[in-house]
């Protein structure tokens, strides 16, 4: 049966009402802005923004929801993505070659990753604490790296990486749809992913079952600290240059993210996919707010109401399904 | 007979389609204890909440003090001095321990200020009623689990208490403290109060109980003065099957090399020079009291807290154990005492818990078909009762989650298992069961090392007792004199 193996499918990926009220709320904002404003939120430009918009924000968000999966958090992800951004760039323009600036970013995140999942993992002080403090640390120093300026004039080879299509997807999309997918794979088909998902749930019976906490929450947080890395060169190749305090409400946005998404703060449970459609969806919000000409501060307002009601819903979700059997019986 | 205080009459509750209570009446009266005992699931907890107001009944009375209520409300329970002590205690675990039991009488008094030394003196008077030591200025949250019992218990008495239900309290208490709260009972009793003890341990009821009724699937069975049953004939009330043989020692083959060897193992000022054996297919038992150490010599041998001197040899191969993970590589299994904070995942599927410690990974992906074929044939082998795999371990009985807590050790085949209050807050039936699934696995070959202060438990399973005092083991019981008496005497000594 058809809507049996779709209903297979959800329980895959997300399998929580949390997911079904998400795809809700993703198709409702294209039929509401495609009714209001289709010439313009429909236009193949439109849709374009929103795919080379949502990259960076989705990368963030996996980041996020991959340390929120072990009940923790990652405050300093952005300031690891513009700290990764601004040493590539400067490699870049004192004439290294982009090859050895993509490892010299990609070496700057999970340094910085190191950093966060040994205050973490092995010194035990609070994630939200340790990240919010690194997160100061990683800024100042790409801060100081970068003179406190634009870090301009990357060279052609890698400002394109923005610009190339690939079947007619920006390849950041691409690139995008597979982190998720290692993400993915990792968490699902991996000792390490089921032991940070025990993690999450419980970590004194992690450690009672002989599971080396302090090792998986420094995996977690280097692999945080990755993500946060590609995100940062996505984020310069789109802008053509690198700072310091760029996408500073990304750390809201992708709290926002992760926990639209379903994604528990409190550990022990995660979608990859939701992460992936919820920042989609959110990036659809914006493009449709903006293609009614709001101003931008709506849509801020917006996207909190949003995040306000679906928590709301997923708090209250069993107390209502709860009223409703009820009711079934006494009927 | 006195008119009693509290009286439950005709009590059904339903939840859904299942029916938890069916025509209850129990009647409790001053200077009584009356024991409600039952196994896990039968209603005893559903009935006590009724009586507090926590659940409304679908039909029946609860009567108190002379006045009916079809529907008692909390508020209405607690102002008529009615106090339930439950299994989670319901402590603040961030305020002190004085706090702890003046607050909730501060609060019901309407006091806007809140008097520090008030409040102390209020919860000194109420411990030294206790007849109990509390360290009283700590927090809660940095209690033993037998000393944050005893602070709910001195809250209650705080309260004025006129009816005071206590749900399984001496799950973790050790003899010591079992004794000074029945003591403390009797006292409550001189002065009036009704009490209601929830409990399951056959010793408990004879010895406090001037009342016992039990409950099955919901019902009441039978009702009556303890001296009208014997241990047998209660057991099998309860349970609704002829008795078993709680003896099932198996005897043990010595020409084998010791599962485990453990020379001079010590950490000041915990424990120190403690010397152990146990053979393949022995059962050994490590009694003591609480904070005598019995504990800690455990947690060091398996490596959640290591010591600082000595050696542990697994089947005659001396290994190095830093933490649990090292403990478990060289074949080490231990069940925590904690069940439901150390043990078990509430929230997550049977099946992922059932192979959190041993997981069949290839290649640093999980071996998906290897781990299915783990998790059903613990399911098999250890009869644990489940819906779906993929069900929360919240949604079992504490048997069945105990045995999930089992199946966990058991699917990595170790070498020696050691266990923490095995069966603590587990019923009769289950009791068996478990202790059969590990007297089987012994019999394999399995060393086992169980922590008890079960000592009827551990006389029946074990082929040797070792007695822990203040971080040593003074004493080594087995053959004739293993016995009740010799055992709790070497403990409390």
């Amino acid at each position: 049966m058809p809507s049996e193996r779709f209903r297979t499918l959800l329980l895959t990926m997300g399998g929580r009402a949390s997911f079904i009220r998400l795809l809700v709320v993703a198709v409702a904002i294209v039929v509401v802005f495609g009714v209001l404003n289709p010439s313009v939120f429909l236009s193949g430009q439109n849709l374009q923004y929103v795919e080379l918009a949502s990259p960076e924000v989705a990368i963030l968000s996996l980041a996020m929801a991959l340390t929120m999966l072990t009940a923790g958090i990652d405050l300093s992800v952005v300031s690891i993505a513009n700290l990764s951004g601004v040493v590539a760039a400067l490699l870049m323009t004192n004439g290294q070659s982009t090859g050895l600036a993509l490892l010299g970013a990609v070496g700057t995140a999970l340094a910085c990753g190191a950093v966060n999942g040994l205050l973490v993992g092995y010194k035990h002080v609070p994630p939200i604490l340790a990240t919010l403090a690194t997160g100061q640390l990683f800024s100042g120093l790409a801060l100081v790296a970068s003179g406190g300026t634009v870090v301009k004039g990357l060279p052609e080879s890698f400002t394109r990486i923005a610009l190339v299509t690939v079947a007619g997807v920006p390849l950041i999309f691409w690139v995008m749809l597979i982190v998720a997918a290692i993400v993915g794979v990792v968490v699902a088909k991996t000792p390490l992913g089921f032991r940070m998902r025990l993690v999450g749930a419980n970590p004194t019976a992690a450690d009672f079952s002989g599971i080396r906490r302090a090792r998986v929450l420094l995996a977690t947080y280097v692999m945080s600290g990755a993500l946060g890395g590609v995100a940062g060169l996505i984020i310069s190749a789109r802008a053509g240059g690198a700072n310091s305090d760029y996408g500073a409400s990304y750390v809201l946005l992708a709290v926002v993210i992760a926990v639209l998404a379903g994604v528990d703060p409190e550990g022990g449970y995660l979608t990859v996919a939701g992460v992936v459609i919820a920042a989609i969806a959110m990036q659809l919000l914006g493009a449709g707010l903006l293609s009614l000409s709001v101003s931008s501060h709506v849509v801020n307002i917006c996207q909190g109401l949003l995040l306000v009601t679906m928590v709301l819903l997923n708090t209250w979700g069993t107390a209502l399904s709860g009223l409703f059997a009820r009711r079934r019986v006494t009927a | 007979m006195s008119a009693p205080i509290v009286e439950a009459v005709g009590v059904s509750k339903r939840f859904g389609g299942v029916r938890a209570l069916t025509e209850v009446s129990v009647a409790f009266r001053p200077g009584e204890v009356h024991c409600i005992a039952g196994e896990n699931g039968c209603g005893k907890s559903t009935l006590l909440k009724v009586i507090s107001g926590a659940h409304r009944p679908t039909s029946g009375q609860v009567i108190v003090d002379g006045t009916t209520y079809d529907h008692l409300t909390p508020r209405q329970a607690l102002s008529a001095g009615i106090e339930v002590i439950y299994q989670d205690f319901s402590l603040m675990p961030n305020l002190t321990a004085a706090e702890n039991i003046a607050l909730p009488r501060s609060v019901a008094g309407g006091r806007r200020l809140y008097s520090r030394t008030a409040a102390r003196t209020l919860a000194e008077r109420a411990v030294v009623r206790l007849g109990v030591e509390i360290e009283l200025d700590i927090p809660v949250g940095e209690l033993t689990v037998a000393e944050r019992q005893l602070t709910a218990i001195a809250r209650a008495l705080a309260h004025e208490a006129k009816f005071i239900a206590m749900d399984e309290p001496t799950t973790a208490l050790t003899w010591k403290e079992v004794d000074a709260l029945f003591a403390a009972v009797g006292r409550l009793k001189e002065a009036g109060v009704a009490l209601a003890f929830i409990s399951h341990k056959m010793q408990e009821i004879f010895s406090i109980a001037e009342r016992v009724t039990v409950l099955r699937n919901g019902a009441v069975v039978t009702s009556g003065r303890p001296d009208e049953f014997t241990h047998a004939s209660l057991a099998e009330t309860m349970t609704g099957r002829g008795s078993q043989s709680f003896d099932r020692v198996a005897p043990r083959n010595k020409n084998r090399a010791p599962a485990l060897r453990v020379r001079g193992l010590g950490r000041e000022p915990l424990f120190a020079d403690v010397d152990l054996e146990v053979g393949q297919g022995e059962i050994v038992g490590l009694a003591g009291l609480l904070g005598s150490g019995r504990t800690e010599i455990a947690e060091a041998i398996c490596g959640v807290r290591p010591a600082q001197t000595g050696t542990v040899e697994v089947l005659g191969k001396a290994i190095n154990v830093r933490s649990l993970s090292d403990g478990v590589a060289a074949g080490i299994g231990y069940v925590p005492a904690d069940r439901l904070t150390q043990g078990l995942f509430l929230d997550q599927p049977i099946g992922d818990n059932l192979v959190a410690t041993h997981l069949p990974a290839r290649r640093g992906f999980l071996n998906g078909p290897a781990i299915e074929r783990r998790k059903s044939s613990v399911v098999r082998d250890l009869r644990i009762k489940l819906g779906k795999l993929t069900d929360p371990v919240r949604s079992l009985s504490g048997g069945n989650a105990q045995r999930v807590l089992l199946g966990k050790w058991l699917v990595g085949e170790p070498k020696v298992l050691i266990l923490n209050g095995p069966t603590v807050g587990v019923d009769v039936g289950s009791k068996f069961d478990i202790l059969g699934v590990l007297n089987a696995q012994s019999l394999q070959g399995l060393g086992v090392l169980i922590i008890s202060d079960d000592v009827p438990e551990l006389i029946s399973m074990c082929h040797r007792v070792l007695v822990v005092r203040s971080g040593r083991i003074v004493r080594e019981l087995s053959g004739d004199q293993l016995r009740e008496d010799t055992v709790v005497e070497a403990v409390t000594a």
